[in-house]
């Protein structure tokens, strides 16, 4: 993406910032009342999403995306590493590490310190370490994410390598199920990792409970086991590097009852069942809402989005159309279903 | 002309065709084995800094992580013996996970104490749950035999419906058992490292191992096995023979759905005691790329109860080869589908050439 | 159009070790019609293939007008003018009649077609062949199979072919159709065209050709003119015996009745059907294709339905039962259809000849494979089947082989009563003669066997009586002496309105 186009953006997200803001005003009464729907083409529903990638960003710069909480998936992946390393070498770690979580909207998103979060490096088609070969380093760990198909987690891959070449005594092994929701992959994934002799293993567990089993197995091999991003209901791993989810979806939460001025319908796209880290985004939003902005309704919030992009814009292309006219914004709390969503309003023409 | 060639195939045949015989025969029940060892021993190769990746403890691994697919491909290899297909094999097991999960957590509360203490529910879970896949085969093979529509076409209706169903019943989420209604045991049907050790892999390898002896023999020995594979050979010429083809298709169906609530109640197991109505996504292709990869043909009429047992196994050690080697999903994918291909293709000449 | 002649001379192809062509020679001149006789395998096939170009012969020489004929393909040989219609007719049936004439042989430049002249072209096709009637804009597929066949042979005369290649064009035509058939085929002798007319029906043969060429085991072992030649003569050279050796009479003596049918239809538009098949006797039941025959033994079997009318096996009386049931009455069905329905090719002959009987080897389900592979041997010798075991797939039988299969699977399930369709449709006559002398002994044993044969001499040189059907109705079984070939034929051809016993020649 070239970086003058990007400049232009700004300029025109500025404007067009600056007309919601007026529209806004005028539309003031609109939200609760049944004519003039705020979510028709000329103003655009206002959508409050939830992790950073290039398409996401642009529809940022545009205005055509009012907020996104970004985490430190650089951080993440990072910490996760050193942390499990520091534990294999018998130094004292802390049980949960937060990675910290920021609001992104069109009018800060140039800041230096936020276009760090939001451009994280990232480690594309890198070729892994094989698992049984000879060992060069001093200790070998796998490092299994939820998935392998988001951007997310191509950067917390990126922060597990800038760990390893930091420490220099490690090797990382980098492989996940493809689908985000395959829990049976990454139990068996686990199990193959321990049968081909890994030191330690770091996990993004995509089921709390389901993953206990093979991890507490792990560990009673004497691996140790450490949760990143999401956690695992079980007290015998060695720590919990994640964001603070629920804080994050405060932070949604707030952002939205901002531009919607504590007024409005909402709809809350879910992302998936079981899934520990956006369970507790959407609860941290939800919780937010009802406590602090009472007047903003919610119009669905029991449909799921699923694990793709692909299940994400279909589900949200059906909700649109069931619900068209009847809602002024949207949530999602995750990179896929935000993007599936974002795809989806643009296809209805419901974005700015 | 074709008959005059025939004509001459036959006298052939009945001439030095003896040994010939013999060769084909050692080569159908060998060929497989060669394939699985190519490939075993092409991962030794690459992970042979190690070693790890021949150890008792990996394959004891790969043994375990053929159970779930290898379950439900003996189902699948008799219906597809039978000339059908079934595609709603991964959503029957996630209903079945959802059934057994909401079953436990319903029953458990129910029952007398001393019952509750010896986990009554889940052993009445695990018939519960075989019965629902037993009972998502019957309604496939009614439904084939009744409307005369292409399996295909039904199981991609139910493959749907089905899961559907799952999350219907799971209200879109996933149902968790509380731990105190688990008994220790539960888990440890799908242990890796099952807990006698002299058991050598997990019991559930070793029911895998007995259900496809049985099915082996019953292929070869029961009225149901035969009546199968004439079927799936030719269906007219079962209906002249007077074999009720509806209701051998009801069966047949019926006994997949089992094999595929047996496996949803071991995915059960393996995921905790959690009811999920998204597990087991793509495991049907799996499933039937087993069976192939095995030798079935999905013209029916052909397919083993080895060559399916085979055919898990490819798919397990290219998974952990995979994983041993580093080598990315990506990769993997590319090599399981080139493997399909080649498989099948390398059978057909073999048996193009014998026949 | 100054074109003479076709001629082969000693032409000769192999497969592998068998000579399927060995040194045949034909003439066929402008304004001949000559019929190809001979038995399926004769090589009539083979044949055909080396005219069109589909395979190359060995040896030989082939000329046009005495310029070499060698076309590489069907393509080739259509631009020599030499055109052939297939038994399975080759068109696209979702295309328009205009389009399948045109087909491969499209008026275009530029890559667009010429609409207007291909509307002309296939008008002028069909005007030609007096059958203005058919429309170029109706689809092929809904047309009969008579007209689809015109459809070919407009295809043919406008690629400006010379000769043409008829291969037993009658075989799934009604008798109209192929009246009309047989009168285009006089109208394109006489527009000096030569005619190759494939058959082993004598009696059409003998209405469309004037010359003819018998072809036995890949050779051509005589010709002539027909009007000069008696038909026992000509099954003598096409069997290569003589016929009483082909139907061995072994003795057999009726005894009472065990299948009766009595108003019996399989279809609406059927006429009731009374009939009564004896122990120890071999009933015929002759007919054109599409009379019904099939249908009616089928619907005894239970394989079809059954409008009305009764069936009494034995003593048990069930009109509308299923295989399985009249199998467990001993009825035993051969279907004319042996490698669709008769045979799972891809499975052991053991599995083959078992199935109706399977049960008798299994207890609680289970199966004695010893005893069964035991039973299947003695029958594979009994009937001498040639084959490298019980396990060998049937597919890789000869015909012949496999039709010993089919049958011995009706013995083996101990059918007292046998409905056999077609038993010696397309195989060799060895296994004929084979075939015939077993149905002999069978009735000596007391079996009924009732046959639907499209093969005339066939029918008379085994049965005892004869039964004709025609448009669903059926005669009085009556014994041979009553029946000639011609009186069969006139009462299949013009319905059996007819009493046959009125007029017994």
């Amino acid at each position: 993406m070239s970086r003058p186009g990007k400049n232009i953006g700004i300029v025109l997200a500025a404007v067009v910032l600056v007309g919601c803001g007026g529209s806004d005003e005028g539309a003031g009464s609109a939200p609760g009342g049944s004519s003039a729907p705020a979510g028709s083409a000329n103003r655009g529903v206002v959508l409050i999403g939830f992790d950073a990638s290039e398409a996401l960003i642009g529809a940022l710069g545009q205005g055509r995306i009012q907020g996104l909480v970004v985490q430190n998936p650089i951080r993440i992946g990072e910490t996760s590493v050193k942390t499990l390393v520091k534990s294999l070498e018998k130094q004292p770690v802390e049980r949960r590490i937060s990675t910290g979580e920021a609001l992104v909207t069109p009018e800060n998103y140039k800041q230096p310190e936020i276009d760090k979060l939001i451009h994280p490096a990232r480690a594309e088609n890198v070729s892994n370490a094989s698992l049984s070969g000879p060992k060069s380093k001093k200790w070998k760990i796998i490092v299994i994410p939820k998935g392998t198909t988001h951007e997310f987690w191509e950067s917390v891959h990126a922060g597990a390598l800038k760990a390893a070449e930091e420490l220099g005594n490690v090797e990382i092994t980098w492989m996940g199920p493809q689908k985000e929701d395959d829990r049976t992959k990454q139990i068996e994934l686990i199990q193959s990792a321990v049968a081909a002799g890994v030191d330690g293993i770091a996990v993004a567990p995509l089921d709390a409970q389901a993953l206990v089993e093979p991890v507490e197995a792990a560990i009673a091999r004497g691996i140790p086991v450490l949760a990143f991003d999401s956690n695992l209901d079980s007290d015998r791993t060695v720590s919990y590097v994640a964001t603070d989810n629920y804080h994050g979806g405060v932070l949604a939460a707030r952002r939205l009852g901002e531009v919607l001025h504590g007024k409005g319908r909402l709809i809350l796209l879910r992302y998936a069942v079981g899934s520990e880290s956006t369970e507790q985004r959407e609860k941290g939003f939800t919780d937010t809402l009802a406590k602090e902005f009472p007047e903003i309704k919610m119009v669905s919030d029991s449909e799921y989005a699923g694990p793709t992009f692909d299940s994400a814009q279909q589900k949200a292309e059906s909700l649109l159309t069931r619900y068209r006219g009847q809602f002024d914004a949207v949530f999602c709390a995750n990179e896929s279903s935000t993007f599936g969503m974002m795809r989806a309003l643009e296809g209805a023409g419901m974005l700015p | 002309m074709k008959e005059e060639i025939e004509d001459i195939e036959g006298i052939r045949a009945a001439g030095p065709g003896r040994l010939r015989n013999v060769l084909q025969w050692v080569w159908t029940v060998v060929g497989p084995f060669v394939g699985l060892a190519l490939i075993a021993g092409f991962f030794t190769y690459l992970t042979r800094g190690s070693g790890h990746f021949l150890s008792p403890d990996n394959l004891r691994t790969i043994a375990g992580h053929t159970m779930i697919v290898g379950t439900a491909a003996l189902g699948m290899t008799l219906i597809i013996i039978a000339g059908g297909i079934d595609l709603s094999v991964g959503s029957t097991v996630a209903l079945v996970t959802v059934v057994m999960a909401l079953f436990i957590k319903k029953v458990d509360p129910m029952l007398p104490e001393s019952l509750r203490a010896w986990h009554a529910a889940v052993p009445m879970a695990i018939v519960v749950g075989i019965l629902t896949g037993g009972l998502c085969g019957a309604i496939n093979g009614g439904l084939i035999a009744g409307l005369r529509v292409v399996p295909f076409i039904i199981t991609l209706g139910t493959y749907q419906a089905y899961r559907g169903l799952a999350t219907w019943l799971a209200s879109s989420t996933t149902i968790y058992v509380p731990s105190s209604m688990r008994p220790s045991w539960f888990g440890g049907l799908v242990a890796i490292q099952p807990e006698p050790r002299w058991l050598m892999v997990s019991p559930g390898v070793w029911m895998l191992l007995l259900l496809s002896l049985f099915l082996a023999v019953s292929l070869k020995f029961s009225l149901l096995g035969r009546y199968s594979y004439a079927i799936g050979s030719n269906e007219a010429t079962a209906r002249l023979c007077g074999i009720n083809v509806p209701g051998m298709k009801v069966i047949l169906y019926a006994v997949g759905g089992l094999a595929a609530g047996l496996a949803g109640v071991l995915d059960f197991a393996k995921l905790g005691g959690v009811g999920v109505p998204t597990t087991a996504a793509g495991l049907e292709l799996q499933v039937i790329a087993a069976v192939v990869i095995g030798g079935g043909s999905l013209s029916g009429g052909e397919g083993t109860v080895l060559g399916t047992l085979i055919g898990c196994l490819i798919i397990a050690v290219l998974q952990n080869g995979c994983v041993h080697a580093g080598i990315p999903n990506a990769v993997q994918d590319i090599v399981i589908g080139v493997i399909i291909v080649v498989a099948v293709t390398l059978d057909r000449l073999r048996r193009g050439r014998a026949a | 159009m100054n074109f003479k002649e076709l001629r082969m001379q000693d032409v000769g192809k192999s497969f592998g070790a068998t000579r399927a062509l060995d040194g045949v020679s034909l003439t066929v001149g402008a304004g001949e019609v000559r019929a190809l006789i001979g038995e399926n395998g004769a090589g009539k096939s083979t044949l055909m293939k080396v005219l069109s170009g589909a395979i190359r012969p060995d040896s030989g020489t082939m000329t046009l007008d005495g310029e070499p004929y060698a076309p590489r393909g069907p393509r080739e040989a259509l631009s020599r003018g030499v055109a052939m219609i297939y038994q399975e007719l080759a068109l696209a049936p979702a295309l328009t009649v205009e389009a399948n004439i045109l087909l491969g042989q499209e008026r275009s430049s530029g890559g667009w077609l010429h609409l207007r002249e291909h509307r002309r072209i296939a008008a002028e096709a069909l005007e030609l062949l007096e059958h203005p009637d058919i429309r170029p804009e109706a689809r092929v597929g809904d047309l009969g199979v008579g007209a689809q066949q015109l459809v070919e042979v407009a295809r043919a005369l406008v690629s400006k072919a010379r000769v043409i290649v008829f291969d037993e064009p009658t075989s799934s035509l009604s008798e109209r159709d192929a009246h009309r058939l047989f009168a285009i085929i006089d109208r394109l002798r006489d527009r000096g065209m030569a005619i190759v007319y494939i058959s082993h029906f004598l009696e059409e043969v003998r209405r469309v050709a004037q010359t003819y060429t018998v072809l036995r085991d890949g050779r051509s072992v005589g010709e002539g003119t027909l009007a000069e030649t008696d038909e026992r003569s000509i099954i003598a050279r096409m069997i290569g015996r003589d016929p009483g050796e082909l139907f061995p009479r072994v003795p057999h003596q009726p005894g009472e009745p065990i299948l009766e049918l009595s108003g019996f239809r399989a279809s609406e538009r059927g006429k009731p059907v009374d009939l009564a098949v004896r122990r120890g006797e071999i009933v015929g039941l002759a007919g054109l294709v599409g009379a019904g025959r099939t249908r009616l033994v089928r619907a005894i079997f239970g394989l079809g339905p059954v409008v009305d009318g009764r069936v009494r096996v034995a003593h048990s009386d069930d009109n509308s039962a299923r295989p399985r049931r009249r199998i467990d009455e001993g009825v035993g069905f051969l279907s004319e259809d042996r490698k669709g329905e008769g045979l799972a090719l891809n499975l052991p002959i053991e599995d083959n000849m078992t199935y109706p009987g399977l049960r008798r080897h299994a207890r609680g389900g289970w199966l004695s494979l010893g005893e069964r592979r035991r039973e299947v041997n003695d029958w594979i010798k009994r009937l001498r089947i040639a084959a490298a075991g019980p396990g060998q797939p049937v597919g890789g039988l000869s015909g012949g082989n496999q039709q010993k299969v089919a049958l011995a699977r009706l013995l083996h399930q101990r059918a007292d009563v046998l409905l056999l369709d077609e038993p010696t449709r397309g195989i060799d006559v060895g296994s004929k003669a084979q075939i015939y002398r077993l149905l002999g002994e069978l009735a000596a044993q007391g079996k009924a066997i009732l046959v639907v044969s499209s093969y005339l001499p066939e029918l008379f040189g085994i049965c005892d009586r004869i039964a004709v059907m025609s448009r669903g109705a059926l005669t009085e079984a009556l014994p041979l002496d009553h029946w000639t070939e011609h009186r069969v034929m006139e009462v299949a051809t013009r319905g059996a309105g007819i009493d046959p016993s009125s007029s017994t020649d």
